[in-house]
């Protein structure tokens, strides 16, 4: 089977000459389809920038990215537009939710954005999964931080994209909405099927994934099946030493 | 503070950018105003200060000053010429003869045509400021001089042959040289030639008379002394002045009339700046918000509120004072383009240096620093109204209920108030000393004020409704712009509010000029009795040659020939233009209805006057009404017969034999001629074409073609208008271009995030384009709704049935097509910068 997202030899230089920073040195790296994966790292590490590189936000200096058959490197500004607006999700930090749309128009709004309709049995499924069916009118001022996450995942999963990338999801919750936007991820990979890949520096937010790669100096310096909180900490402690 | 100040500053150049363009054009258009008229002062200063060089005094007939500017005085005996010489006092004094002249080239054709006048004048060697620049001095009847700009101008060279019409018949005349006025060509754009003295006396039908006696004194006489001494042996009704006062005297009139255009230019730029001031507000207003934090950590760190509040405000003051700089450098650019489009609408006006003076600095820079001034105050006290602790937190206001039905109680009320305020000065008597648009300019500005603010509370539904459409056919993108549209409900308002003033004052203009050009179709379809009028060519030549009536009359073809004139008189103080003709005949000629007396019987010492007029100066039927005229002086006649005001009759009305008694000039200005019925049309009009011929300053129009003539000129002053109008319409287009600019900046996170779930650029450019178009729109249909207000509350204010109302419909259509357009124009830029914005960077946290 093709994995969902592979890179190779990914490298991503800012700057030149003395200021030169290799934010990515090099990466080689697949994600399957069907599994939450975690990409863990300490600030600097060059996580986010992984992330940006194999979503399509941003280009390589060198190496190859592919999501599925496709090398987004081959792909000019419009094309990966209509990819991202297709094929991948989003679910970030922040700031996800426009705030003049009403929470079910920003759900549909990559599908509307694109011109296609919604399947209405998979809209219904998905915000029945997420709890939020009573808060689709409201406008994301109107809702709680975590109702405001869940909706943004419930858009990731709207136009079912191969894969969803999910930026710190947790990063900005309290400790018990960010482990239920947690266990709706688990849930997503788990019902539906989702291929999710998610950054995040939380072991606890880890533990939620199938597996954790770890990030260092813009290098991978391990991959963990099955991790769980406490063996998450424990490598990046010696990694942050 | 200031340090903090001027940090500030930096920081947001591209936000205070359009700001400083903003108010550029406005003070702009103030200082060229002055720039304009200081200029012309100048040149006719210079002008009138030659005229005198090389005399010390000058005698003409004593002329109530008011008239003076708009007709001739009685002429002096040529007698009196010779017993001045006789005079010690005197070294020489010297008769002239002048008046106004149509010249001819050697094909026929008149030459100058629209524009400043064509002056004849005498020839004098002595006590004259005229010299000759080239070629000779004129010494047979058939020499002519011009002026070497008009040769040039007219490309007329020393031994051409051109013609010259005064009262008669074309007279051939050959040039023998160019002159000057002193050491300079500036004739104030007027063309002048001269004649020898016996010439211009026939020319002028003046045997035995002269206009003006040019003193020069004996010795080193004073002037006082010369003046004193003239007036001795002079006979009554003569005015003695010393050259000074003389010129003063000249310059006087047109002074006035030089005030008249620059208050007319200045409350465009007024009209510019205030709407300069909606664009300062907004900007203010969203660099407040987007620094919040900033301010709350000034706050939070010990700053006063009133220093907080000081800083906004020094903010506002270096940014005017930086605008207003280049705006009076702009002046002077546009002072030169007034220039360019007074020359297209009245005729050529003579080029000197530019005349900055530290008056025009002073109140350009002033209306600019006040303006800004006030417009970033309610900004400034936003900023000092922002707590220390919203450092700490995203403090998000949202607009309330209560904020909402205050802002419409607001702004109710200031509209209420401006609307009152017009409707006091349109329809009350206001006070003596206040004018009538004193109270309509402030009244407007408060109306315009008010319904700024009341569009705020209402850019949320309009907005949605007139997104609509885009919505449905544009979808999430459509959703999107209309949202961002309303999302800053004051935002919105405050920017179509710039628009809406530029719209409404042209929708206005508009209107009131379709009304007038209808009404004056109508008048003349109603009017006009005759087949045809014969009129001069042009403002600025001289009339029509009684020969030409009396040739017209002869022919076999022609039933009917009525002349008319004009003139100025005083009545109670006031200078009225009287018309004059025949008039047993004038009620053939044209529609005039006799309410009492009878027109046809007008006599010597008798007037006719309109019911209007009449009833202001509170006169009956044959009680008696004291005039004054230039030639005669007081005249008291008795009312003869008092009609409806109709058309091209004015208000009053003497017979043409009254007219010659009391008025020097002997010419006509327009014929009414009727066909003999009996004769083809076109034949008729042949006939009278070929007397034409033989007077080229003369033109014959039918009645469409007249109607043509007076609509032409109406449109030519509504161009004049629109060019003015169209700086506050540039300006508001900025607002938009600013306001989009801002708030894309505003919304980068927002737009970073529709990119990254895959909106295209081209999405975002189409988003931010429609978001325009809404507000420009916005604008447009305010402006038309309160243009056509306006319009209407001045129609029924000037209380005539006369005045024919038009809604001009398509011109209202084209207003906001345009709109549309100029929305789209607008966000070509802030559409481009948001497409551009980089993902990454939009959706950046740390």
């Amino acid at each position: 089977m093709i994995p969902a997202i592979r890179a190779e030899q990914a490298t991503k230089v800012y700057g030149s000459g003395p200021t030169e920073v290799r934010a990515l040195d090099g990466v080689t790296v697949s994600f399957e389809q069907g599994r939450f994966s975690a990409i863990m790292g300490p600030s600097g590490s060059g996580k986010s920038t992984l992330l940006h590189c194999i979503a399509g936000l941003d280009d390589l200096t060198s190496g190859k990215v592919c999501i599925g058959d496709q090398d987004l490197g081959l792909l000019n500004d419009r094309e990966l537009t209509l990819l991202r607006r297709t094929r991948v999700g989003f679910v970030f930090q922040a700031f996800n939710l426009v705030p003049t749309l009403s929470a079910r128009e920003n759900i549909t709004l990559p599908l509307d954005i694109a011109g296609s309709s919604v399947d209405p049995q998979w809209f219904d499924r998905v915000i029945d999964v997420l709890e939020i069916g009573d808060r689709l009118g409201h406008r994301p001022s109107e809702l709680s931080g975590g109702q405001q996450q869940r909706v943004a995942v419930a858009r990731a999963l709207a136009s079912r994209p191969d894969v969803i990338f999910a930026d710190e999801p947790s990063g900005n919750l309290d400790s018990k909405s960010g482990a239920q936007l947690l266990d709706f991820l688990r849930l997503a990979v788990d019902e539906f099927h989702q291929t999710i890949v998610m950054v995040t520096h939380d072991p606890l937010a880890a533990g939620y994934s199938d597996r954790a790669v770890f990030l260092e100096d813009g290098q991978i310096v391990d991959d963990m099946p099955g991790p769980t909180p406490e063996a998450v900490f424990d490598r990046i402690k010696t990694l942050e030493v | 503070m200031l340090r903090a100040t001027l940090k500030g500053l930096l920081g947001h150049k591209l936000r205070l950018a359009l700001t400083v363009l903003a108010i550029m054009l406005g003070t702009g258009l103030i200082a060229g105003s002055y720039v304009f008229t200081d200029t012309l002062d100048r040149v006719f200063s210079d002008l009138f200060s030659e005229s005198f060089a090389g005399i010390d005094a000058q005698v003409t007939s004593d002329v109530n000053d008011e008239l003076a500017s708009f007709t001739f005085p009685e002429r002096l005996p040529e007698s009196l010429v010779d017993d001045i010489t006789t005079l010690e006092e005197v070294e020489v004094a010297v008769g002239t003869v002048a008046g106004l002249v149509t010249l001819i080239d050697p094909n026929g054709e008149a030459l100058g045509g629209f524009g400043p006048p064509t002056i004849g004048t005498s020839w004098s060697d002595a006590a004259s400021p005229l010299t000759v620049r080239e070629g000779a001095a004129p010494t047979n009847d058939r020499d002519l001089v011009i002026d070497s700009s008009s040769a040039r101008r007219l490309e007329i060279e020393i031994g051409d042959e051109v013609g010259v019409i005064a009262l008669g018949t074309p007279e051939r005349f050959r040039v023998v040289g160019t002159i000057g006025l002193g050491g300079s060509s500036n004739f104030g754009g007027a063309t002048f030639v001269a004649i020898t003295y016996e010439t211009a006396q026939r020319l002028f039908d003046a045997e035995g008379n002269v206009d003006t006696i040019s003193v020069v004194g004996a010795g080193d006489i004073s002037p006082e002394a010369l003046v004193a001494a003239v007036e001795a042996i002079a006979p009554e009704n003569t005015s003695v002045v010393d050259a000074a006062t003389a010129a003063e005297q000249q310059l006087s009139g047109f002074k006035e009339a030089l005030d008249f255009v620059n208050t007319f230019l200045l409350a465009f730029g007024y009209v510019s700046l205030f709407v300069g001031g909606f664009l300062i507000f907004n900007t203010f207003q969203v660099i407040v918000v987007q620094r919040t934090q900033e301010l709350a950590l000034m706050r939070a760190i010990g700053a006063t509120k009133r220093q907080v509040r000081r800083m906004v405000l020094a903010e506002s003051v270096i940014v005017s004072v930086i605008g207003s700089i280049f705006g009076v450098v702009f002046g002077v650019v546009l002072a030169i383009g007034i220039r360019a489009a007074f020359s297209r609408f009245g005729g050529e006006i003579p080029a000197t240096t530019p005349q900055i003076q530290t008056r025009t600095v002073l109140i350009s820079m002033a209306s600019g620093i006040l303006v800004t001034l006030f417009s970033a105050l309610v900004p400034a006290y936003r900023a000092s109204a922002v707590p220390p602790i919203a450092a700490l937190r995203q403090v998000m206001a949202r607009p309330s209920e209560r904020l909402f039905r205050i802002v419409s109680t607001v702004g109710t009320i200031v509209s209420t108030l401006g609307a009152g305020v017009i409707a006091a000065g349109l329809f009350l008597d206001p006070p003596d000393q206040i004018p009538r648009a004193a109270f309509v300019g402030v009244g407007a500005a408060l109306l315009f004020i008010g319904l700024a603010v009341l569009s705020a509370a209402f850019a949320r539904p309009l907005g949605r409704t007139l997104g609509a459409p885009i919505r449905v056919a544009f979808g999430a993108v459509g959703r999107l712009a209309t949202e961002n549209a309303v999302r800053n409900p004051g935002r919105t308002a405050v920017t179509s509010a710039a628009l809406m003033i530029g719209v409404a004052l042209m929708v206005f203009v508009t209107i009131l000029a379709s009304s007038l050009e209808a009404t004056t179709n109508q008048l003349i379809e109603d009017t006009f009795k005759t087949d045809l009028v014969v009129q001069p060519i042009g403002f600025g030549g001289a009339g029509l040659s009684p020969l030409i009536a009396d040739e017209i009359e002869a022919l076999p073809e022609i039933e009917l020939v009525t002349r008319t004139r004009q003139g100025p008189m005083l009545v109670e103080g006031d200078v009225e233009f009287i018309s004059a003709a025949e008039l047993s005949k004038l009620t053939e000629a044209i529609d005039i209805e006799v309410i009492e007396g009878d027109l046809s019987t007008v006599g010597i010492d008798e007037i006719a006057i309109s019911e209007d007029a009449a009833g202001d100066l509170d006169v009956r039927i044959a009680d008696s009404l004291d005039v004054e005229f230039a030639r005669t002086g007081e005249q008291r006649l008795i009312v003869a017969a008092i009609y409806e005001e109709a058309g091209p009759a004015g208000d009053f009305y003497l017979d043409l034999e009254s007219y010659k008694q009391n008025f020097v000039e002997d010419f006509d200005q327009s014929l009414f001629v009727r066909f003999d019925r009996s004769f083809d049309t076109s034949a008729a009009r042949e006939a009278v074409e070929t007397v034409l011929d033989d007077f080229p300053g003369a033109t014959s129009l039918d009645q469409s073609e007249f109607a043509d003539q007076a609509i032409t000129g109406i449109r030519g002053f509504v161009g004049l208008v629109y060019a003015l109008l169209a700086l506050a319409l540039v300006i508001a287009f900025v607002g938009i271009v600013n306001t989009l600019l801002l708030s894309v900046i505003e919304r980068t996170r927002e737009i970073g995030l529709l990119r990254a779930v895959g909106a295209t650029r081209r999405q975002i450019r189409r988003m931010v384009t429609w978001e325009s178009v809404i507000i420009a729109v916005y604008g447009a249909l305010l402006g038309s709704a309160v243009g056509i207000v306006l319009a209407r509350a001045l129609v029924e204010a000037l209380d005539t049935d006369q005045i024919v109302f038009r809604l001009p419909i398509v011109q209202v259509v084209i207003a906001v097509a345009l709109a549309m357009v100029a929305g789209v124009v607008a966000a070509i830029y802030p559409a481009q910068r948001a497409s551009r914005l980089n993902v990454l960077e939009a959706i950046a946290y740390e």
